[in-house]
């Protein structure tokens, strides 16, 4: 066996780091989106399902324009609209669309 | 006519949130009585379902405050469709920007009915169920899972489905998938009828029997015993060890 020289040493450790710090980078990223899937299990979801059954679903249409979907927040509900029940159960108070 | 209505959810036995959100609202207007019964089941396999859930209930719930009046002036079934059809698609590509903006991913089912004097028009995302309850239980909706479209090609069985680790898997909600096609459908108002909306929670662990038999029109003619039979039919459900959030609105016509 031909013993290495000093540079192919470095070539040799080089490589072996540059193995090390992409599993490390990879597993992380898989761990991660193993404990994401994981969160809470046991309502529905999309996890585990083929690709194809997946994206079955996306008819692709034109981008709706917001401002069709907010309420201007002057806006008062008409006076011959008498709400008689008003039940809303929401479980935050964050919002996405404000 | 009247309408009587009721709403109800509870967290469960093991969960630390409750992502479902449901709303019901009635209204006196000048074109009779309107009426908006939804129940949204945020997804618990992803994070910030309660979230999801609850900017669909709420924006519908605006939109029947605010914007319904304008369209009862100009009623027409096919515009009010393709109004609901556009704010799930506008709901559903808001969310999905909001998650890649966030890092995170969130979903929800969405089942709801709009009633306008006695005509109704469903419009349903996910496997949260809408229920007509008279004589005998009919499922009017469609669960968009991965097993019931297996069944329908005939690739598996209702016994295998029941089982099978997928059976809570979607092929179809708000958010997370890049489109949305949601099921709308019309009907007239029954009489003597109860329709129920449910999150799948409320009907893993009971059979069609159990919630027709607690939540039949013979026995339900006030909005207090409306009240009463679906906290019972939730304390059934608790009893069992259901483990998920357990939500579900009742509507009924007087004619």
């Amino acid at each position: 066996m031909i013993p290495l020289t000093a540079n192919e040493w470095k070539i040799v450790i080089a490589a072996v780091v540059v193995f090390v710090i992409v599993n490390i980078i990879m597993w992380t990223l898989i761990i991660k989106a193993k404990k994401n899937s994981n969160a809470d299990k046991g309502g529905p979801s999309t996890e585990g399902l083929p690709e194809s059954i997946k994206t079955s679903s996306k008819k692709k249409t034109a981008a709706p324009d917001p401002s069709e979907f907010s309420i201007p927040v002057d806006r008062k509900p008409p006076e011959d609209f008498k709400l008689i029940d008003n039940i809303v159960i929401v479980h935050t108070d964050e919002r996405i669309n404000k | 006519m009247e309408y009587i209505v009721a709403a109800d959810t509870d967290i469960g036995n093991t969960k630390k949130v409750n992502q479902d959100s449901l709303c019901v609202k009635t209204a006196d207007t000048p074109k009779g009585k309107v009426a908006l019964i939804m129940v949204c089941d945020g997804m618990g396999g992803l994070s910030r379902g309660e979230l999801a859930s609850a900017e669909v209930v709420r924006s519908f719930s605006e939109w029947f405050e605010y914007g319904l009046a304008d369209e009862l002036k100009n009623w027409s079934w096919d515009r009010i469709a393709e109004i609901t059809a556009r704010r799930l698609r506008f709901l559903n590509d808001t969310m999905i920007t909001y998650g890649i903006r966030n890092d995170i991913k969130l979903g929800t089912t969405a089942t709801g009915m709009l009633v306008v004097n006695s005509q109704y028009m469903s419009f349903h995302v996910g496997d949260t169920r809408l229920y007509k309850i008279g004589e005998e239980l009919t499922q009017i909706t469609e669960d968009h899972t991965y097993v019931n479209l297996e069944m329908k090609r005939g690739n598996m069985t209702a016994e295998e489905a029941s089982k099978d680790k997928r059976r809570n898997a979607l092929v179809q909600c708000v958010g997370v998938t890049g489109g949305v096609s949601p099921e709308i459908k019309f009907g007239n108002i029954e009489e003597d009828v109860n329709y129920f909306i449910c999150s799948d929670g409320m009907r893993h662990v009971v059979t069609d029997e159990e919630i027709l038999d607690i939540l039949s029109p013979r026995l339900i003619t006030t909005k207090s015993s409306m009240e009463a039979r679906l906290r019972e039919l939730i304390e059934l459900v608790k009893l069992r060890d259901e483990k998920d959030n357990i939500s579900g609105a009742v509507f009924r016509a007087e004619i």
